[in-house]
């Protein structure tokens, strides 16, 4: 869930993340995180893995390599990053890419709460396995608490994973 | 239908039934082993058809997800760089000989192509199905070509692109399908309504059949067009061996049929041939010939058969001349009997000669004397001799019969310039010599009666006729020899035998009346009772006298039906009289015949009883010629009615043969001397000593005497000398019916009637009271 200022341009920041691959999987699978921010791979499966990516907001690969081997990628774009392991095709994670500060990965409850300055943001919600895509809402965010509520269809079956909304 | 076309036929067609039924197990079987042959051969198609579906499409699969595994193939989906996917697709779609391998969107975008004719921007239809399993494979029809598509995702690591790979069902595979399993096949793609064959194969590129069994196989189709396979098989093929087989069964059969026939024909004939030869000689057996030899020498049951039948026509012959010999012979001397005499005598005179034909009838005399003197065993050799001796006569075309025990007949074709006199001479010569029986002489002489016919204008029966008329005449003549002419009367015998009928109707009919003429006792003149006389009245004729029929009827044997109705009503009226007090004793007349009718006591002592006359009041008079025959059973039968209590008179006394010696021994009362002698009484004394003799010798036996034929009162006188006892006769009454006799009676004294009861006790005859008839 991301809250996109429309009143005001947040700064870049160096932030910096770690995707984990424990047993042939990515931990976190859904990672959010800021535009410029570094995410290093450190590998804590006995085995090698490999990690790329063809998405548009940033294409890379780290060749085979075990333990914490590889270095940090940044990923400098807004967007949805899917990567995945060239010799492991069931590996996927997600790492989606904001220019936002005020965003959150919503826990199995589906609940969190932000605190916002007041103006007007942009609500883009996304999960990989929505049936159907979230529409972009207009939220206005005054002095007062707001809560926005709302509803989404989840298909772990799903034929694909839902676009990125812009 | 004939016994051997019987056998052969029912064994043909029996084994006719069991070959069909065979024939028509093994091609029902034929049949079922075909088609099941069939099915399996569809089952393997249908199998390898699907395995070759599933090769390809692992083949398929395999070099899809080679491509879309390709990480540098995924950088170039990536990149979107379609002359490198192009090119990788070609190279992909080449190492397994691809006819198309397609790279699309998720979406069906085609992005890039090797083959086939499709080209980028062409939208390529991805199943839902396909996108679901993110693989599948199908078949698609594309310019009449038929596809077998592999679709795979191209993933990074999520599915971005498919990759559709497949393989052209075409002609060489159809080809390389029908080569393997045997079957047709063929590709049909259906758009809209109609089905339109792609594809068709044979195996080995044989000519296609009409004659099928198929199996249809649906295939995944995508879009409007559906795609089956059919794999056919053809039946006539399938068929063959068992259809040769079935031929050659058939040809077994018919050729088994054949010999069968033959076999059974020749079995047939073994069995019909022999019965056909017995059959033909029951059949001559059954036309009296019993010469045939039974040719039929087999070991089996026909054999035995055979042999049976040969035993039995031997003995039928054998018992077949018998019988001819008992019918047509007589026994005890070897000759003809009357039968077989008579046929030879019309076959004789049938045959039309110009000689006459002679036939002589031989009565031997005194045969029976010889019977009774010497035994049978000398009568019967006596007749053999004669026999001999008769047919010994030389004549032409001659036949020798035994007619009755002492008679004897004969016939000849009499030769030219013979008579029918010499002819019976020579034959009378021939039985005149004494014949020598255990060297003793006898004496024995023949009567012939002899008659002639040429031609054939007398039956054998009429000519014999003659002859036995002949004969009787001779006899009465006492003539050794008489030849039959016309006036011995043949129209009088058939008087005669019209005159049967009418006597038999008389009795019947009442038209005899009983007439009766008083008997008077010499010197008192009193009436010692009447004699019973017959009177007919004949309805043509008028009235007749005794001598008109009586004679007839003793040679016809009426004279004891006669005797019997004259006794009845005689006795029925004497004791009518003598319930009235009235009594007279009648005499009735009795015949030689009725002597020897061994019931005839039983007969008038039932007569008596039934009408309840004293016997003493019923005289029998009987003639001394009834005693010449068989003089004892005569006098046993005179015993018999003695014993009844009845009075016994010999009447014509005088006349006949028998000797004082026979007379002695007679049970009799009284003796009627013959009215001959009595009206000869006044002309000549030597009948007078005649008659004074036969009174005397009549009374010297204890007998009373009556005279009958009295017609003088001279004569009357004279026997009343004579001391006779009863006279009878015109000059006292003339026979009369009962009523003139009632009133002749009137005023006339009698002598006193003995009316002794019946001393017979009725039981004894009780059971003959039904013999009281007529």
């Amino acid at each position: 869930m991301v809250f996109d200022p429309l009143d005001a341009s947040p700064a870049p920041t160096h932030d910096s993340a770690v995707i984990d691959q424990v047993n042939k999987r990515y931990v976190p699978r859904v990672t959010v995180v800021r535009t410029g921010t570094e995410i290093s791979f450190p590998n804590s499966d006995r085995i090698r893995h490999q990690v790329y990516s063809f998405s548009p907001a940033k294409t890379f690969t780290l060749k085979l390599y075990a333990g914490k081997d590889s270095a940090p990628v940044t990923f400098d774009k807004p967007g949805l990053v899917v990567l995945g392991c060239n010799i492991h095709d069931y590996m996927v994670a997600f790492v989606a890419v904001v220019d936002s500060p005020y965003f959150a990965k919503l826990p199995a409850s589906g609940t969190a709460t932000l605190n916002l300055p007041s103006g007007r943001y942009k609500l883009r919600l996304w999960h990989a396995n929505l049936t159907a895509e979230v529409p972009v809402q207009q939220v206005l965010v005054q002095n007062a608490p707001l809560t926005v509520a709302l509803t989404i269809d989840l298909d772990s079956a799903a034929a694909a994973v839902a676009a990125w909304p812009e | 239908m004939s016994l051997r076309t019987r056998i052969a036929v029912t064994f043909l067609l029996l084994l006719a039934a069991v070959l069909a039924a065979a024939l028509g197990a093994v091609s029902a079987a034929n049949r079922a082993s075909a088609q099941l042959e069939v099915k399996r051969q569809l089952d393997v198609g249908a199998s390898v058809f699907s395995r070759l579906l599933e090769t390809n499409r692992r083949q398929l699969t395999q070099a899809a997800q080679a491509v879309a595994a390709d990480y540098g193939f995924r950088e170039a989906v990536a990149a979107r760089d379609t002359d490198t996917l192009a090119s990788a697709l070609e190279n992909s779609g080449q190492r397994i000989g691809a006819a198309m391998v397609v790279l699309t969107t998720l979406s069906g975008d085609v992005i890039a192509a090797s083959g086939a004719q499709v080209s980028a921007g062409a939208r390529f239809p991805i199943s839902a199905e396909t996108k679901a399993a993110e693989s599948g494979t199908t078949l698609m029809v594309d310019h009449g070509r038929i596809y077998q598509l592999v679709t795979v995702a191209v993933r990074s690591p999520l599915p971005v692109a498919w990759i559709a790979m497949g393989f052209e069902l075409d002609d060489k595979a159809a080809r390389e399908l029908a080569d393997i399993t045997g079957l047709a096949v063929t590709l049909s793609v259906k758009t809209g309504d109609t089905w339109t064959d792609v594809i068709s194969r044979t195996p080995h590129g044989e000519p296609p059949s009409n004659d099928v069994a198929t199996r249809r196989i649906a295939l995944s189709n995508i879009g409007q067009a559906k795609v089956v396979a059919v794999l056919s098989r053809s039946l006539a093929d399938a068929r063959a061996p068992f259809e040769r087989l079935t031929k050659m069964l058939f040809l077994i059969a018919g050729v088994s049929l054949v010999a069968f026939a033959l076999a059974a024909f020749w079995i047939a004939r073994t069995i019909t041939r022999p019965l056909q030869d017995l059959t033909d000689v029951v059949n001559r057996m059954r036309a009296g010939s019993y010469d045939a030899s039974i040719k039929v020498q087999r070991p089996d049951e026909l054999g035995v058969l055979a042999e049976g039948l040969q035993l039995m026509q031997t003995a039928v012959q054998s018992r077949d001349q018998s019988i001819r010999r008992l019918a047509y012979e007589d026994g005890l001397t070897g000759l003809m009997n009357r039968v077989a005499f008579g046929a030879a005598l019309n076959e004789a005179l049938g045959a039309a000669r110009s000689r006459p034909i002679g036939v002589a009838v031989i009565n031997l005399h005194r045969f029976r004397r010889i019977n009774e003197h010497l035994g049978y065993s000398v009568g019967d050799a006596v007749l053999i001799k004669m026999a001999q001796r008769i047919a010994a006569v030389p004549s032409v075309n001659a036949a020798v019969a035994r007619l009755a025990a002492d008679q004897f007949a004969a016939f000849a074709r009499l030769r030219d310039g013979e008579t029918l006199q010499a002819w019976g001479s020579s034959l009378l010569l021939a039985l005149a010599e004494p014949v020598y029986v255990e060297s003793q002489p006898i004496d024995i002489s023949a009567t012939l009666g002899l008659a002639q016919a040429s031609g054939n204008s007398l039956t054998a029966d009429e000519l014999m006729r003659c002859a036995d008329l002949a004969l009787e005449k001779a006899r009465r003549d006492k003539r050794p020899l008489l030849i039959y002419e016309e006036d011995l009367k043949p129209a009088a015998l058939v008087d005669q035998l019209s005159l049967l009928g009418e006597l038999r109707h008389a009795i019947e009919h009442d038209e005899l009346l009983l007439y009766f003429q008083p008997k008077i006792e010499l010197g008192t003149e009193r009436v010692a009772g009447a004699e019973v006389l017959l009177r007919w009245q004949h309805p043509a004729r008028g009235l007749l006298n005794p001598v008109d029929f009586i004679p007839f009827a003793e040679q016809t044997g009426f004279i004891r039906r006669l005797t019997r109705w004259t006794l009845d009503r005689a006795i029925a009226q004497a004791a009518q009289w003598h319930r009235t007090g009235d009594s007279l004793s009648l005499a009735v007349n009795i015949s030689a015949d009725d002597l020897s009718d061994p019931r005839f006591d039983s007969r008038v002592a039932a007569l008596l009883m039934r009408h309840e006359l004293p016997p003493s009041l019923l005289t029998l008079e009987l003639t001394e010629s009834g005693f010449i025959e068989d003089p004892d059973r005569a006098l046993q039968m005179l015993d018999a009615l003695a014993a009844l209590g009845i009075g016994l008179s010999i009447d014509d006394f005088g006349t006949g043969y028998s000797s004082l010696s026979h007379l002695a021994r007679m049970p009799v009362h009284e003796v009627k001397i013959d009215s001959s002698f009595v009206q000869g009484l006044e002309s000549d004394p030597e009948f007078a000593t005649v008659v004074r003799s036969a009174i005397d010798m009549g009374h010297g036996l204890g007998l009373k005497v009556v005279a009958e034929g009295i017609e003088s009162q001279a004569a009357a006188v004279l026997l009343r000398d004579f001391r006779c006892d009863i006279a009878q006769g015109y000059l006292y009454a003339k026979p009369m019916p009962r009523e003139a006799l009632e009133s002749w009676l009137q005023g006339r004294a009698r002598v006193p009637v003995i009316a002794i009861p019946a001393t017979f006790k009725i039981d004894e005859f009780a059971d003959t009271l039904n013999l009281a008839t007529y």
